[in-house]
């Protein structure tokens, strides 16, 4: 092919502004108003691609979306995008694309000797040559193949490009705004609805700019013109163009991909690349269109063979002929038409080949009168020419039989336009209904029944002729509107005709060599259909995944109904019989970045702070991740590590005093007459009992017995409560709690609300943990009588009011101080600064792990959804005498079976550490449990650990192996009592 | 609580983004916020004594609110209520006024974190995030709805065509902000001095 400019026309293009471009490295110029693929053909650009599998050279093929062959990396760089369609590519300054799939170049391509062994490479040849040669020689050869085919290549490097999302609400949602589209969203504006008009192409009107004829007086391009600015102009109308809306979902929920600045080097100030859309529409009017298709003949892949319709919008909307010397090869109107609309624009038409044996009427005159020889009757059977097509080789074809006849004839051409008829864009409806069904006399595939809001109009439709397409958009958009349809407004079509039926020519018979290529993007051939057929693989849905037909970026856009025919005539069957696939979604790729949106890096999910979240890291905190929660881990001094920062934190805990953030504790709020009741229902222990001012230690279970949750209750009233959870559970534990008030137990008077962002929190804990607090705490008595153990009381810390809560994690004398969430950092900052004098230190997760490990108390790495309270020693916390929650269950013999894992303590007896996770191993190899926690204990100066082990108490004493596989690992434990200090809880009681 | 001991997340007299007209956001400081609820067979009860504490008619249903001299009232669910009010002794004279026989009062006076957003695309960078019809005519002043925005749970109360509030949790305002600020930029954005509910 060796394309150029044409003198005059381009209806898109602005011929005063030139633009500088850059193709695999050489420098070319175009038009504002160009696409890439416009741009290249004008310059007489004739590869753009080579193909998956054997790299073939490609030249255009189309000259829309439906591009099987020009896909190129766009842009260098991090944000550059493989496989995207040069034809969907606005020019714009400064852009630069490189072809893919090739070395070293577009031009010499190594790896086209794939195509010399093409014939090893048939359909199924993975599974053929890699079936039963095992895992290691697949893994040794995959590396091979997959740089020998494939397209573009995605980059490791971090997109620096910005890509939003949103969501857009819509009585009518148009999807295409060609001339069905747009009558559609005048008559559903008409009726004062909001509409939103949606096309994937950067201007609207569809094939309107290639039309002739005349709508309203109008030539058919002004009457587009005159139509998008009209819908620009009405305020409830939104014509979003640059987007395609590539998946259609339940409850009328489509998804959307707009390429914001996809036309622009570098996006504006703050301006996305893509945004992604979610649409959620009342009513949706498919006005999709359809695309041309393409016959399948020997040799077809040939650089220079494109789709008239392609061919005839490359002259009509950039004034770019396909070719010096162009011929066309069709099965219906549409070819004979694109003849004489490209030589009205000045293009050199030299021959019509068409299957049929007449033409429609008046074309065969008009083609005459234009010099175009017509060959009718006639196939188009071998191309000539390997990287530019030089010419074609014509039979006369017999319909009735299927079959070539006469001789051959040679036609000197650098292009070929193809029409086989058109094929509705039926993704969309097909997501979202029944399976398309074919129609004989389109030859064509058409909506099936809609499972979702929509109606279907124009090409997509079947209604292929423009005032057909101006009718029934209309009258879908009054539909989807709920209005009355008014014939007698519509416009008036002079001069433009639709496509006849088209001869069902599918695939011309081969007159000799060369391959017959029915999907170009994934090197799918004729033959591959029919050896697929022959292995047994006849069902659509095997034939597409056994030869990868429909399978590529495209989704077998101008691939899957000549497939379809090809392996109907192979079954003997009609093409219907044969059916369809599915669609799914996408229709389109859709870029990764578009889907995340901003949801990416340190964005992807928010972060929980408490008050003194700035605090912690102003004085050496080192955080960590609990839950969405970043909370303190350590507070390093210099020189320091991990272990010697926690072991110093956690003894100064036992020597003196610490104070540790927790903020973070779930806390709800539990009021009303049936409080105490309900919480005893809760809970296995009786919190009903709990006098006003106390607090109690608590656990939950699951319905099936297993522990769920612990914390305390504070009994604030007669009727009123506050009840603490793990970090963790704290959502669990308030939608636990809603569900049994709502559908359980509806009759019980009681509210329960979150309060976790109420509450600050500051434990202070540690011998001194009194002697503070009384320095700083006013209007509370702290003597051991006035609040004992469990004990709640009011005070005042300056003006902030706190309540104080006598509860240790710790094991230590210790007081939970809390106050109101924007005085959190206030208290905390004024017992920071009153314990100093007293030794105190703030302490992290990881001093708090080691102190309550030493005290054997339990978390959620023991409470991990396969223990009873039992298991870990809690037993005593189930009460016998009322109902509860898990308490039916608690009991089943499972449950009830001595061997089960019990809590136990570890201790290294060689100084080792002993990582959570390691396997608690006999002699022989055998599990007997897990780590579930562990810490060097400054208390008992060695590692020490918290296990579950099966018969647990009874190997106390026992000595076993700590098996750690991942670092190859064993540590030699020592079986102990899980409580390793201060077992009689005496520090607590004083 | 005096002022500065709050947390200053949304910093006054930035000005960020395409056009920092665009769009304005301040701090919405109301002096008391508390959840009231009523127990199934009270909540006419509980519903007129709001009305009347308040000072304000009853919304329509749930998912609306009414304002006046100084105090919303929302009605969040079904028994389901939140005071927002400008006088810092709302929430003690409703605990007062709401007996345990009608229904419980909880103060989340600290719990929530409000911010003001105004300006044309108010709409436009709340449904960023927001999966509900936010137009004039589907999303009315008046109106509320409880959502996700970037896994936040907020109430979003909308005052007129191009204001908002939207209230989050405290331990997630400066996620929040950050989400807001970042969605803001393609619009752009300046930050107001801090304000209560007018």
């Amino acid at each position: 092919m060796s394309g150029y400019r044409l003198g005059k026309g381009g209806l898109l293009i602005d011929r005063e502004k030139e633009i500088a471009f850059c193709f695999d490295g050489t420098m070319h110029e175009g038009y504002a108003g160009d696409t890439l693929a416009s741009a290249l053909l004008a310059s007489g650009q004739t590869l753009f691609g080579r193909s998956f599998k054997y790299h073939r050279p490609r030249g255009l093929y189309s000259a829309g979306p439906e591009e099987p062959n020009a896909l190129l990396e766009l842009r260098p760089g991090p944000n550059q995008v493989p496989n995207t369609r040069a034809t969907m590519v606005e020019l714009h300054e400064g852009l630069e694309a490189n072809s893919q799939n090739r070395f070293p170049s577009l031009g010499f391509d190594l790896m086209a000797v794939n195509d010399r062994f093409s014939r090893f490479l048939s359909a199924g040849f993975y599974y053929k040559t890699f079936m039963g040669t095992g895992q290691p020689v697949w893994h040794f050869f995959e590396h091979f193949i997959r740089r020998a085919a494939g397209l573009g290549r995605a980059r490791h490097d971090a997109d620096p490009d910005r890509y939003e999302k949103t969501n857009a609400f819509t009585d009518v949602l148009i999807v295409g705004a060609g001339p069905a589209g747009l009558m559609a969203a005048k008559a559903a504006a008409d009726a004062g609805k909001r509409v939103l008009v949606v096309d994937e192409n950067a201007q609207a009107g569809g094939r309107l700019w290639d039309e002739g004829g005349e709508v309203d007086g109008l030539p058919t391009h002004e009457w587009a013109r005159a139509a998008i600015a009209d819908l620009e102009a009405r305020g409830n109308v939104t014509l979003l163009l640059r987007t395609c809306v590539y998946g259609y979902y339940d409850d009328n929920i489509l998804g959307a991909s707009e390429r914001v600045s996809e036309h622009k080097k570098t996006p504006g100030a703050f301006e996305p690349r893509h945004r992604h859309w979610t649409i959620h529409a009342k009513k949706v009017v498919l006005a999709t269109g359809a695309i041309e298709r393409p016959i399948a003949f020997a040799g077809n892949d040939a650089p220079g063979v494109m789709l008239a319709s392609a061919g005839l919008a490359y002259a009509a909307r950039y004034g770019v002929a396909a070719g010096r010397r162009v011929a066309v090869f069709a099965n219906n109107d549409s070819g004979a038409r694109a003849a004489i609309a490209l030589s009205d624009l000045g293009v050199n038409v030299s021959a019509l080949i068409d299957a049929r044996a007449s033409l429609g009427e008046g074309l065969t005159g008009a083609l005459s009168a234009r010099g175009v020889m017509v060959w009718s009757g006639s196939a188009v059977t071998a191309t000539k020419g390997r990287r530019a097509l030089k010419s074609v080789i014509v039979s006369g074809y017999d319909a009735d039989r299927g079959a070539l006849v006469g001789g051959r004839e040679t036609i000197a051409c650098d292009a070929l336009l193809v029409s086989g008829g058109w094929t509705p864009t039926v993704h969309l409806a097909s997501q979202a209904g029944g399976p398309p069904v074919f129609d004989e006399t389109l030859q064509a595939f058409l909506p099936g029944e809609p499972r979702e809001d929509w109606i279907a109009c124009g090409n997509v439709a079947g209604e292929l002729d423009l005032a057909s397409c101006i009718e029934g958009g209309t009258r879908a958009g009054a539909e989807a509107a709920g209005a009355v349809f008014r014939e007698d407004a519509l416009p008036k079509v002079h001069g433009v005709c639709g496509p006849e039926t088209p001869l069902p020519v599918w695939e011309v018979p081969a007159a000799g060599k060369g391959k017959v290529f029915v999907d170009l993007q994934n090197d799918v051939t004729a033959e591959d259909v029919r050896l697929s057929e022959r292995e047994g693989f006849r069902s659509v849905e095997h034939l597409k995944r056994y030869t990868t037909l429909g399978m590529a970026a495209d989704q077998g856009k101008t691939s899957n109904v000549n497939g379809l025919a090809i392996l109907a005539r192979a079954r003997g069957q009609s093409i219907r019989e044969v059916g369809s696939t599915r669609f799914r979604p996408p229709y389109q790729p859709v870029p990764i970045g578009a889907i995340a949106g901003r949801e990416a890096g340190a964005h992807l999910m928010p972060v929980r702070r408490t008050p003194m979240h700035d605090w912690h890291l102003s004085h050496g905190g080192e955080m960590m991740e609990a839950g969405l929660w970043m909370r303190p881990q350590i507070y390093r001094r210099e020189g320091e590590t991990l272990e010697e920062a926690y072991v110093r934190e956690a003894r100064n805990v036992r020597e003196n005093v610490g104070i540790v953030d927790v903020s973070t504790l779930g806390k709800i709020d539990v009021q009303g007459p049936d409080a105490a009741k309900f919480l005893d229902l809760i809970y296995t222990n009786a919190i009903g009992k709990v006098k006003v001012g106390k607090a109690r230690y608590g656990l939950m279970l699951r319905e099936d017995g297993i522990l769920f949750d612990d914390g305390t209750a504070w009994r604030l009233g007669e009727n009123h409560y506050l009840v603490t959870t793990t970090t963790a559970g704290a959502a669990a534990v308030l939608a636990h709690m809603e569900y049994y008030l709502s559908a359980i137990w509806p009759e019980l008077k009681v509210h329960v609300a979150s309060v976790s962002d109420q509450w600050a929190g500051t434990a202070v804990a540690g011998p001194k943990a009194r002697d503070l607090l009384q320095t700083i705490v006013a209007d509370c008595d702290l003597s051991h009588d006035a609040l004992p153990q469990m004990g709640i009381a009011d005070g005042r810390i300056g003006e902030i009011e706190v309540k104080i809560a006598r509860l240790s994690f710790s094991g230590e004398l210790a007081y939970e101080v809390y106050s109101g969430w924007n005085e959190g950092l206030a208290v905390w900052t004024a017992l920071h600064e009153a314990g100093l004098p007293f030794g105190l230190m703030p302490y992290g997760m990881e001093a708090m792990g080691t102190l309550r490990i030493e005290k054997g108390h339990v978390t959620h790495a023991e409470m991990d959804g396969r223990t009873t309270a039992a298991d870990l020693g809690l037993g005593g916390l189930a009460a016998k005498k009322k109902p509860y929650i898990g308490s039916a269950m608690q009991d089943r013999p499972a449950l009830a079976d001595p061997d089960r894992e019990a809590m136990v303590g570890l201790v290294s007896k060689d100084g080792e550490p002993i990582p959570a996770g390691s396997h608690l191993v006999t002699d022989d190899g055998r599990s007997l449990g897990h780590v579930t926690a562990f810490a060097f204990s400054p208390m008992k100066e060695t590692y020490i650990a918290l296990a579950l082990l099966k018969q647990g108490r009874e190997r106390i004493g026992d000595t076993l192996e700590a098996a750690f596989p991942l670092k190859n690992k064993s540590i030699t434990v020592a079986v102990a009592d899980p409580c390793f200090y201060d077992k009689d809880g005496s520090r607590l009681n004083v | 609580m005096s002022d500065t001991d709050m947390p200053r997340l949304l910093e006054p007299g930035k000005r960020d983004g395409r056009d920092p007209n665009a769009l304005s956001f301040r701090e919405a400081r109301p002096a008391s916020i508390c959840e009231v609820a009523s127990w199934p067979d009270r909540l006419e009860a509980v519903a007129n004594e709001l009305s009347k504490s308040c000072g304000v008619n009853l919304p329509k249903g749930p998912g609306g609110f009414t304002a006046g001299g100084g105090k919303r009232l929302c009605w969040l669910a079904f028994g389901r209520f939140l005071v927002i009010s400008e006088d810092a002794t709302t929430t003690a004279a409703l605990k007062e006024r709401i007996s345990t026989d009608d229904g419980s009062v909880v103060d989340l006076g600290h719990a929530r974190y409000g911010v003001r957003i105004e300006g044309e695309k108010a709409a436009a960078v709340l449904n960023k995030a927001v999966a509900i019809d936010l137009d004039i005519a589907a999303f009315p002043a008046g109106a509320l709805a409880q959502a996700p925005i970037h896994h936040i749970p907020v109430l979003i109360m909308r005052l007129d065509d191009a204001r908002f509030d939207v209230f989050a949790p405290s331990s997630l305002a400066q996620a929040f902000v950050d989400w807001l600020e970042d969605a803001a930029q393609e619009f752009g954005y300046h930050i107001g001095a801090p304000g209560g509910l007018s």
